[in-house]
């Protein structure tokens, strides 16, 4: 492999890492708030954070330059505040695969919650302990395989991302081609057996990582 | 300085309208299922809400739907035991009892739960899942835990269905022990005549969401629920 895919492989290790993390605290919170409360505007919010997941890629990275770009509703006032925008910069892919594969984690953490039993958490109240103490102690450890499948699913998902990528980050060389994208620039350019075997180390690494998670969402206790 | 209430809710075409008093003794609430027994619990327990009515526990309030008083479920210390015993299955025996303790110092829970462990005679299971253990284990490890922090009213609901006859017999034991050593009300929710009449010093008969008769176990013999109890079990045996 060439010191070209060698970057591509470490910055998307680098740029799915750090969206996993996010996804790992936004992702709980809206899949325990979904799953255990019932505030108005509930029904939305729901479908905001699973469109992603249906909508093309494209249109996600659309909606991203609307919101960040440099002329975007908030794009512009950090723009204007700082001088700096995420536009065409690896911070940029990190938005880009953190909102594609958000609502993985969203959903799996939030069936997993809404399976563990009533009764655990109400007897867990009559313990004495407080709905912050419950959640910390009961609902998360119990929904742990599901957390545990989403953060996988998610990491997978973020390392395959390429519309939105593309769309907000660019494909720039030595900067922002993630693996995905190389693979793009490879086939396009017609260098075939380096693109072949890009394509199948990023085949065998999600084969695995669905392994994982079917795993840990099999596993009992 | 005993428990006072009042209840009415109205759930899905069914009503519940029920007062009643119990002291300090083993009071048992009889009749058949759907009567309104379990949501009874979950009232006191403060983990349904009345739609009217009062809670009143050895002098303090609640619930009172008139002056808006209504103490969340950790608050009121009141221990529950639930038909599935609800044990956290991903805890050891030592901390779903320890778990009963909150707010104690972490050395205090420790030395209590080890307590309550001998008074229930669960050594050598302290380190176990409740997977691990048997079904009369099980419900000597939810009565520890639901009793470990010297509650004001330990509530029952069906606990013991789940049991073979002597297994029942032993938790009747225990039950009749705890309830002399805490010197608290116990309620306890049953469909099994032999366990109400054994167990009860009253007997609270429900039906249709109302409650028929209270009393003795003597004086409600000739209760029409407990005589068409009594003509199932006689023609079982």
């Amino acid at each position: 492999m060439t010191p070209e895919v060698w970057f591509s492989l470490r910055l998307s290790l680098q740029v799915s890492l750090l969206a996993t993390f996010f996804i790992m605290i936004v992702g709980v919170a809206a899949g325990y708030l979904l799953a255990r409360k019932n505030f108005p505007g509930r029904d939305l919010v729901d479908i905001l954070f699973t469109l992603p997941l249906v909508l093309p890629p494209t249109v996600t990275g659309y909606y991203l330059i609307i919101l960040f770009g440099r002329n975007g509703w908030l794009g512009k006032a950090i723009y204007v505040w700082t001088g700096w925008s995420i536009m065409f910069t690896w911070y940029a892919a990190v938005l880009a695969s953190f909102v594609v594969a958000l609502p993985l984690m969203v959903r799996t953490t939030r069936a997993a919650i809404e399976s563990i039993d009533k009764n655990l958490i109400q007897a867990s109240y009559t313990l004495g302990h407080s709905e912050l103490g419950t959640a910390w102690r009961v609902i998360l450890p119990l929904a742990r395989k599901g957390i545990i499948a989403g953060t996988v699913l998610s990491f997978a998902r973020a390392m395959g991302e390429f519309g939105a990528t593309l769309m907000i980050a660019g494909n720039l060389p030595g900067k922002t081609n993630t693996l995905p994208l190389t693979i793009y620039t490879l086939a396009g350019s017609g260098d075939w057996p380096q693109a072949q075997g890009v394509v199948l180390l990023l085949t065998v690494a999600s084969g695995v990582f669905l392994y994982l998670a079917n795993r840990f969402s099999r596993r009992a206790w | 300085m005993g428990l006072t209430l009042q209840l009415y809710k109205r759930v899905d075409g069914f009503a519940l309208k029920v007062e009643w008093a119990v002291e300090e003794e083993l009071a048992v609430l009889f009749g058949y299922s759907g009567a309104g027994k379990s949501m009874t619990l979950q009232m006191i327990a403060g983990l349904m809400k009345p739609d009217q009515g009062s809670i009143r526990l050895g002098g303090q309030v609640l619930f009172d739907s008139r002056t808006g008083i209504d103490v969340p479920p950790q608050h009121r210390s009141i221990g529950y035991v639930f038909q599935d015993l609800a044990l956290f299955p991903h805890m050891t025996v030592r901390g779903n009892i320890m778990y009963g303790a909150n707010g104690l110092a972490k050395r205090e829970q420790r030395e209590k739960a080890e307590e309550m462990i001998e008074i229930f005679h669960l050594e050598g299971l302290p380190e176990k899942k409740p997977a691990e253990i048997s079904g009369g284990q099980r419900q000597r490890v939810a009565l520890a835990r639901a009793l470990i922090r010297q509650p004001k009213l330990l509530l029952l609901d069906e606990p013991f269905s789940a049991l073979d006859h002597p297994l029942r017999l032993e938790m009747h034991q225990y039950l009749s022990g705890a309830a002399r050593r805490y010197k608290i009300p116990v309620i306890m929710v049953t469909h099994d005549l032999n366990e109400a009449f054994k167990l009860g010093a009253k007997i609270i008969i429900y039906s249709e969401g109302r409650v028929t008769q209270t009393g003795a176990p003597a004086e409600v013999r000739d209760n029409p629920v407990i005589r068409e109890a009594k003509k199932f079990y006689d023609s079982a045996e």
